[in-house]
């Protein structure tokens, strides 16, 4: 690829990096595998540069990908995986111990959603997609997203989580 | 805290995780990943073209080694009905063949013009002037279809009494002309992708004439009885690339008569009409323009050439 091109790269990630990131912990409630997930991503788009740049929507390739990647990831760890009933917080932002509270809590939650119900809300209620865009990037219906959305909302409602860990 | 509708969701989902911070993005990094993931396609791709050409290379010897057992040829079974008197006008041919029933049937279109429909025939055929375009002499015959359903059919002269047609495994169709707006006219449907290998015209008399088709169905040229047709010759006459687009073109020589091929197209003349090759500015196919060489006797003498799609060379 030509140094334009790299630059015009180069611009396109700095442009979506973080939102891309905050997706991926999201869905991971892990920051360091949210970056992972969020680099592959961009090394795949930089991989296929010529297709994606040219794309009606590549961030909706870039947030398709990641959701697969974390997907597929889930697949390969979930011998080993142990569940635990905290989640390891690695943000490394400044708050306070309220917000953090919350926001453990919250992360908590969804940790505790199947991964499609999880994504779904994700993007439904933090990206704001329409069900149709949510549909396509995880690949199923839109009335599979529709009753993702509802079951997870319904959890999220009495979750343990989110009734326990943080004020009311 | 608590989660009671989506608004609520939505807003505490905003404060979570835009209070995550990332990183400065990897971009170097990054563009190493893409370039390792690009480089495996490519190998993979290689890896792929590389079995392709060893399997290209490997497998004809291996097939090589066990010769196929040669199967008979299909037998095809083909069924002429007789018209009988009193049956509908313009009805010129029907039966069954390989057990599927077809019919053909002329019918009136304008002053002079004809029309082909029936049962099998794939669709309407419409001829502005069929007095002009089968010139019994003694024959003329043309096909119409695809290759899966080829109906051959046309006039023949009025003395003729049956025309015989043979297929490949010994098959005989035996047709008798019917009248039609002064023209005596046969059709039969031919078994799919089956070719003729020999027609023959009777008279009461005897036999007037044979012809071998060109490509199995494309009955040109007529010749009497023991007389041989010229012999096999296939010559490539031309090629090129026109709008990007290659094409090629050849001349077959045989008792079929003087037949170009062009494209997925062909043409063939009654050198014993014409005495020359390709009669200057004939029309050869839909992208060809012939013109002319030579008497038949000096051998391939065309000129073919391609021209762009709707331009016209007067």
């Amino acid at each position: 690829m030509d140094a334009a091109a790299d630059a015009e790269f180069s611009d396109f990630m700095h442009g979506r990096w973080s939102q891309l990131v905050r997706l991926g912990y999201g869905l991971t409630g892990d920051r360091q595998l949210a970056e992972d997930l969020a680099q592959t991503a961009f090394a795949r788009a930089y991989a296929s540069w010529g297709r994606v740049r040219r794309a009606d929507n590549p961030d909706a390739y870039l947030r398709r990908i990641v959701v697969n990647a974390n997907s597929s990831r889930f697949r390969k760890v979930r011998v080993g995986e142990v569940l635990t009933a905290t989640v390891p917080d690695l943000m490394a932002a400044a708050d306070g111990a309220d917000r953090r509270g919350d926001r453990d809590a919250l992360v908590a939650a969804l940790m505790e959603l199947p991964y499609g119900q999880r994504a779904a809300v994700v993007l439904r209620y933090w990206l704001d997609l329409t069900e149709t865009e949510t549909a396509a990037i995880l690949g199923c219906s839109i009335g599979n997203v529709k009753s993702q959305s509802s079951r997870a909302l319904a959890k999220l409602r009495t979750s343990a989580a989110l009734l326990e860990g943080g004020p009311a | 805290m608590s989660i009671q509708d989506e608004r609520e969701l939505r807003a505490l989902l905003g404060g979570v995780l835009s209070a995550v911070e990332p990183g400065p993005p990897p971009i170097v990094g990054t563009m190493q990943r893409g370039k390792g993931i690009r480089m495996r396609r490519w190998i993979s791709v290689a890896a792929g073209v590389v079995v392709l050409a060893a399997g290209a290379v490997v497998l004809p010897g291996l097939l090589r080694a066990h010769p196929a057992i040669p199967t008979a040829p299909r037998h095809h079974k083909v069924i002429v009905t007789p018209i009988r008197p009193g049956a509908r006008p313009g009805l010129i041919g029907q039966g069954t063949t390989d057990g599927h029933r077809w019919t053909a049937i002329m019918s009136p279109d304008g002053r002079n013009g004809a029309m082909l429909t029936g049962r099998g025939v794939p669709a309407v055929i419409s001829y502005q002037s069929f007095a002009a375009q089968f010139v019994a002499n003694p024959a003329a015959l043309t096909t119409t279809g695809s290759p899966g359903q080829v109906l051959e059919f046309g006039t023949v002269r009025a003395d003729v009494t049956h025309v015989v047609m043979t297929l490949p495994d010994g098959e005989v169709i035996s047709l008798a002309p019917v009248s039609w707006r002064s023209r005596k006219w046969v059709a039969v449907q031919l078994p799919a992708g089956v070719p003729i290998v020999r027609a023959v015209l009777y008279t009461s008399r005897g036999e007037l004439a044979y012809a071998v088709p060109f490509h199995g169905a494309e009955l040109a040229v007529w010749w009497q009885p023991g007389q041989a047709g010229p012999a096999r010759i296939t010559k490539s006459i031309g090629s090129g690339v026109v709008d990007g687009k290659p094409w090629h073109a050849t001349a077959d020589i045989g008792p079929w008569g003087y037949c170009y091929t062009f494209g997925s197209g062909s043409s063939c003349f009654d050198s014993t009409v014409n005495p020359w090759l390709v009669p200057a500015g004939t029309l050869v196919s839909p992208m060809t323009c012939g013109s002319a060489g030579g008497r038949p006797a000096d051998g391939l003498a065309a000129v073919a050439a391609a021209i762009p799609r709707h331009n016209v060379v007067r």
